[in-house]
This record gives structure tokens, C-alpha cells and sequence, in this order.
């Protein structure tokens, strides 16, 4: 007995509470919260030679920006031996994820290029980022170094690769050889 | 040498232009919401869209029309949102109409005090700087000013580019897809890649200035917030913190105006009709209804399939009339005219040679298609009825109970709508019986249906079955001139 009134009051809390949420939850509904924050799922675009021609174009851009560095153009004369390495690595990753991008005839492979490319674009944002930041083996003069236009620019063709695959994924866009099946 | 301050003018400009410009954005997103897919060609081929903005599909195996592919958005992006097209366009015309106007007086007041020089640049090095700004902003710094100027060299490019080019491009894009311009100047649609090129760069248009307002604000924060924002309400930068106050202020009275503007809009949108429209109107009827469709387009232009809008009378009378192709319907043509008649489609037929037009067909939700339609002029029953004197408006009423045949629609009863009489005797108004060469298939109207191409497509009644000559039609449904008028709040004269 002694249980009674207080789980009643408990339930009355509950009800008015419930009630309220019931009414938050009407009023987001009303002014469409959920579809503000899903919003992505409203937007589908059907231009793959588009993507595909923006995501090599851009993973091209952030290979050439390292060959660059690698054949002379890197603003110190003298750096770590590891540093050449990764740089070439980087270009070669680029231009065979660019590749599989757009001659891979199996959509997986065409799916490992665009995986390949976002791996790579991480990897320079990572790097350029440590080198001004913590900083790199054999790099001291690097850190905090920002003032650099072109590795600015490349990091935003990074993250802008990384942007393009993360709106594949999501279906917000669709890549060579991919269509959309838009019938009705 | 003129002083690039800030002189009262431009700032209250620049207000104006916050609030013109974001109850624009808010009200084009309303009007895409209710055909959310862009494409590039005239015939807007399901399919075959470049984008989306919904998350709907149709159903292939059943009969579908574009009401059913309306979005019902949010009204935070979205005046007013809920699926009111007839709202958002008023406020969009209502809104562009002051924009333009305040645009006008921006250009003027820029060229007549010498303050053009602020956004135009007159010699080549404008370039260089300009390559030189981008690497210090890559380098995370500011770029110097240029000298005795208030903007740096891409950000006065940057101006320009909105000023003079973004602004008119939007402009003229919006104008492309007025149905009363495309029909006068076929040419100018084509100058713009054709009706759903220019639908689609209007909307390209909309993104660049989201991307110009976010990269704005952003150099606002870069540059200094407090003294820039006291430029623009003072003209000079200080006492900062009533700046920031006034500032706060204002937007926030921007913000007002949007509830209200959304509020008004959900709660009384007869009213809005009526205020919005009574600008919006003197404006159309002035520059747009002069316009004769003058559409003469190639057989090779035909839609492969043209997109339908309504849905046909499940009746039963309407399906036997059907089985018999038609030969049992008749046309009741009275009102105030000196001769009311009932005809057959045989005698429509035998009211003259039969005109023929391919011409392009607009609805308005923003769809498009190329058809060929075929039919009596209208001018000719014109002058077979002798209407009195005093008729000034046309009704047409049609077969359609909306209640009954359009789930999909707000409202309920038959449909009709009015006409000016001014209209009538358009070379290319047509009582149409006939579509790329066959009999009118039933979901365009069989077996007779209006073609005015000046207008927007729902004023072309589909499945008439009457004709009334009025001297008004304020006593017809809810007065508005139109069932869409009277239930989802159209404008009644749609050149636009």
C-alpha cells in the first residue's frame, strides 16, 4: 500500500513528462529537425563523370604537388631520406588509386581506387599536419610552419577528396561507372 | 578623388539586401520543394535528373502525376514550408520585386557618388594582387588593403562578381523561366540552354550566393567583427559595442519579420494572397501581359514523353464517354454571350482548319515539356458567341472533382478557371483536341482542354466541359479566379 501513492505520483510524472516530450517531440517534427539533420538523405545527385573527373583531377592535384617537392621544389634544400620515400609512395598510391578510379571495369576495384585515393588524402592532411605540430624526425623546421601556400592548397585538395568519397558513401553522389537507377 | 567610406545609403543597403535576399533563398527553397529534381533538357524526362532533392520514388506500374512528387520542407529553409507553393511564390515575386528595385537604387547611388570604384576594377594589376591575396590567405594571413580602398583585391573582384554579375545572372535566369517570356522570346530560353538549363543555373546561382554569404561572414570574423560591423551601422568604426547592439538588433528584427512572414503565411494564407498579390499583380500585368506566345518549336523538339499534372475524372460517366470517344460529350458555351450553344466535338472540329502549335509547356512547379498540340483557335468560339459587352473574364469548368480524383491535392470540388477576356483572342490561345497529332490522351484532358502558353500550366483546364462568359468571378468557389487559386493559393494571372 504504502508503494501506491508514489508510484502514482511516479506515473503522473511520467505522464507529464511523456506528454512533453511528446509535445518536443511534435514541435521538432513540426519544424522538421529530423529532416534538418538527415538532410543528406534529400540530396542525391546523378553526375558520376563529374565526381569521377573532380576525384582525379584532385588526387592528381595532390600527386603532382608532392612529385614536386620530390624532384626539387620542396622549400628546404635538405630533408630526411624517409621523408623522399613517403613523398614518392604518396604519388604512386595517388596515381594508382586515380587509375582504378577510372579504368577499373569491376566496381570494386573502382570502389578500392576511391578508398585507396581517401587514404592517401588522410595520410598528406596527417603528415602535413604532424610536421607543424609535433613535428617530424630530421623536420625541427617545419613546426609551425603554416605560412606555406602550397601545402595549404594541398591539404585542402585533400580534404576536398576526402569530402567528394565521404559524399559517395553516403549516396549523396554516385562515381563512374556507377548510375542511378532512376526509373519512376 | 572620391572618399570609398560608407556613407547611409550603402548601409542601409546592405540591411535591405540581408532581408531581401534570405526571404529569397527561403522562399526559392519552397518553390524547388515542389518539384525537387533539376534537369538539364525541356522535358524533364523522369529519370533523368541531375539532382534531387527528395527522398520519394514513384511507382512504375501505376499512373502517378507531379503533385505526388512535391517535398513538404522545414520551414527553417523553407517560406513557408509544408508544402505551400502558392505562399512561396508570392513571397519570392513579392521579394524579388524589392530587390530588384533596391538593386536599381544600389546602382545608381554606386555610380552617381563615385563609390563604383569600391567593387570595379579599371587596370590589369587588379590580377596579380589578386594571385598574390590567395597566397596570403593560404598562408593564413591578411593580405594588405588595396591603396585608399576598403577592400582588398580578390574581395573587391569578389564583390564586383556578386554585384554585377551573380545579381543580374539570377535575374535573368528567374526571367528565363517566366512562361510569358519563353513564349514571347523562344530565343532568349534557348540563350540559356533551353527551360530547365535556365531552372538549373538559377539554382547554381542560389548555391554561389550561400558560398559568397558564408565566405562574407567568415572575412567579417577574419578582418574584425566589431569594426567592420560598426562601419556598417555608423559608417565608422566606433563605439563598437553599440554597433554590435544595433547590429544585433537588426538581424534580429530580420528574424522577426521571417516568423511573421512564415506565421501570416501558415496561419492566413488568404490574406497573403490577396496583399502579395495585389503588388505582385500590377507588376505582372504591366510588364509580363503584353507578351504573345510566339512558339513555333521543331518537330525534333517533341517530348518523347510529356509529364502530366492532374489526374483524370474517375467517373462513371466520364469512362463510358471515354469508351465512345467521346461522341456522346458536349461543350455548353453560354453565359454573357449573345449566342450560348452546346457543341459536339465534331462541331469544334468543323469550327475551322485546325491549328496546330509545338510549343513548350510550363508547369508551375517548375517542370517543363514540348508538345504539339492541336485544336480550334479560341478567337474563333469568340466569335461565334458574340459575347455581351460586359463579359471580361472566361470560365472554364471541367470534369475533375478534385476531392474525388486527386488524393494528392489540398481541397476538394470541381475544378475550374478563370480567364481574362484579354487573353481570348491570343493567336495561340487554343481549345486544343489533339496532342502530337493524335486524339488528347485522357491524362492531358481528353477530349478538350485550354492551351493559353503565356501562362503556367494549370490555368489550361483540362477535361472541359463547360464554357462561361462573366463579368466576374468573385462569386465562382472562394473568388480567387481558379480552384488552385481558390486552394492552394495561386496567383490567378501566372505570366510568371
Amino acid at each position: 500500500m504504502a508503494e501506491a501513492p508514489g508510484r502514482e505520483v511516479a506515473v503522473a510524472t511520467d505522464g507529464r513528462a511523456g506528454a512533453g516530450l511528446a509535445a518536443i517531440a511534435q514541435t521538432a517534427r513540426w519544424a522538421g529537425i529530423a529532416q534538418l539533420i538527415s538532410f543528406y538523405r534529400y540530396i542525391a545527385f546523378n553526375v558520376p563523370r563529374v565526381t569521377t573527373t573532380v576525384g582525379i583531377v584532385v588526387l592528381l592535384g595532390i600527386a603532382a604537388i608532392r612529385l614536386y617537392w620530390l624532384v626539387g621544389g620542396f622549400p628546404l634544400p635538405v630533408y630526411p631520406a624517409y621523408l623522399g620515400g613517403y613523398f614518392g609512395l604518396l604519388v604512386a598510391v595517388a596515381v594508382l588509386a586515380a587509375g582504378s578510379m577510372v579504368i577499373g571495369l569491376k566496381p570494386r576495384l573502382v570502389r578500392l581506387g576511391w578508398v585507396l585515393g581517401s587514404v592517401v588524402s588522410v595520410a598528406s592532411i596527417a603528415m602535413y599536419v604532424a610536421s607543424r605540430t609535433v613535428g617530424l624526425p630530421g623536420l625541427p623546421r617545419l613546426l609551425r610552419w603554416w605560412d606555406y601556400p602550397l601545402g595549404t592548397f594541398a591539404m585542402a585538395l585533400a580534404a576536398l577528396f576526402v569530402a567528394l568519397h565521404l559524399s559517395v558513401v553516403t549516396g549523396m553522389n554516385v562515381a563512374y561507372p556507377q548510375r542511378r537507377d532512376w526509373h519512376d | 578623388m572620391v572618399v570609398l567610406d560608407y556613407p547611409a545609403w550603402l548601409r542601409i543597403e546592405h540591411w535591405v539586401n540581408v532581408l531581401f535576399l534570405t526571404l529569397l533563398i527561403r522562399s526559392g527553397i519552397e518553390i524547388v520543394a515542389t518539384h525537387p529534381k533539376l534537369y538539364r533538357g525541356n522535358d524533364s524526362r523522369p529519370g533523368t535528373e541531375w539532382a534531387r532533392f527528395t527522398r520519394k520514388t514513384m511507382p512504375t506500374d501505376k499512373l502517378y502525376d507531379t503533385l505526388d512528387e512535391e517535398e513538404s520542407y522545414s520551414s527553417l529553409v523553407s517560406l513557408p514550408g509544408h508544402k505551400n507553393l502558392g505562399m512561396g511564390r508570392h513571397w519570392h515575386f513579392v521579394t524579388v520585386i524589392g530587390w530588384i528595385l533596391t538593386g536599381i537604387a544600389y546602382y545608381i547611388l554606386l555610380f552617381a557618388t563615385g563609390q563604383w570604384h569600391r567593387y570595379l576594377p579599371y587596370s590589369w594589376s587588379i590580377f596579380p594582387e589578386t594571385w598574390n591575396d590567395i597566397l596570403t590567405y593560404l598562408s593564413f594571413k591578411l593580405p594588405p588593403l588595396l591603396p585608399g580602398e576598403p577592400l582588398d583585391a580578390i574581395q573587391k573582384l569578389t564583390y564586383a562578381g556578386v554585384i554585377f554579375l551573380l545579381a543580374p545572372f539570377q535575374i535573368l535566369t528567374g526571367a528565363a523561366q517566366s512562361p510569358a517570356v519563353e513564349a514571347r522570346f523562344p530565343w532568349y530560353v534557348r540563350l540559356w540552354g533551353g527551360r530547365q538549363s535556365a531552372r538549373s543555373l538559377h539554382f547554381l546561382g542560389l548555391l554561389a550566393f550561400l558560398g559568397f554569404i558564408a565566405v562574407h561572414l567568415t572575412m567579417v570574423g577574419l578582418w574584425g567583427w566589431p569594426q567592420l560591423n560598426a562601419l556598417m551601422i555608423f559608417g565608422q568604426a566606433r563605439h563598437l559595442g553599440w554597433a554590435l547592439a544595433a547590429s544585433l538588433a537588426i538581424v534580429a528584427a530580420i528574424v522577426v519579420v521571417h516568423i511573421a512572414a512564415t506565421v501570416w503565411s501558415l496561419k492566413s494564407p488568404r490574406s497573403v494572397q490577396r496583399a502579395l498579390g495585389f503588388v505582385i499583380n500590377h507588376g505582372r500585368l504591366v510588364a509580363l501581359r503584353p507578351m504573345v506566345s510566339r512558339q513555333r518549336y521543331p518537330q525534333s523538339a517533341l517530348s518523347p514523353e510529356h509529364r502530366v499534372n492532374g489526374k483524370p475524372p474517375d467517373s462513371d460517366d466520364y469512362k463510358v464517354m471515354a469508351v465512345h470517344h467521346f461522341v456522346d460529350w458536349t461543350l455548353h458555351v453560354g453565359g454573357l454571350v449573345e449566342y450560348p450553344m452546346t457543341l459536339t466535338l465534331a462541331d469544334l472540329r468543323a469550327l475551322g482548319d485546325k491549328q496546330t502549335q509545338r510549343v513548350l509547356h510550363n508547369c508551375v512547379q517548375g517542370w517543363s515539356s514540348v508538345g504539339e498540340w492541336g485544336g480550334v483557335p479560341f478567337r474563333n468560339l469568340v466569335e461565334l458567341v458574340k459575347p455581351l459587352p460586359q463579359a471580361r473574364h472566361i470560365c472554364f469548368l471541367t470534369m475533375q472533382d478534385t476531392g474525388r480524383d486527386e488524393p494528392s491535392a489540398e481541397g476538394a470540388g470541381q475544378f475550374y478557371e478563370v480567364l481574362d477576356m484579354s487573353l481570348a483572342r491570343h493567336p495561340q490561345c487554343l481549345l486544343a483536341y489533339e496532342m502530337n497529332g493524335a486524339p488528347l490522351p485522357i491524362e492531358h484532358g481528353a477530349p478538350l482542354r485550354l492551351r493559353i502558353e503565356n501562362q503556367v500550366g494549370f490555368k489550361m483546364a483540362k477535361w472541359i466541359s463547360q464554357i462561361e462568359f462573366i463579368s466576374d468571378y468573385h462569386a465562382i468557389g472562394q473568388g480567387m479566379g481558379g480552384w488552385r487559386e481558390d486552394n492552394v493559393y495561386y496567383d490567378k494571372d501566372v505570366e510568371v
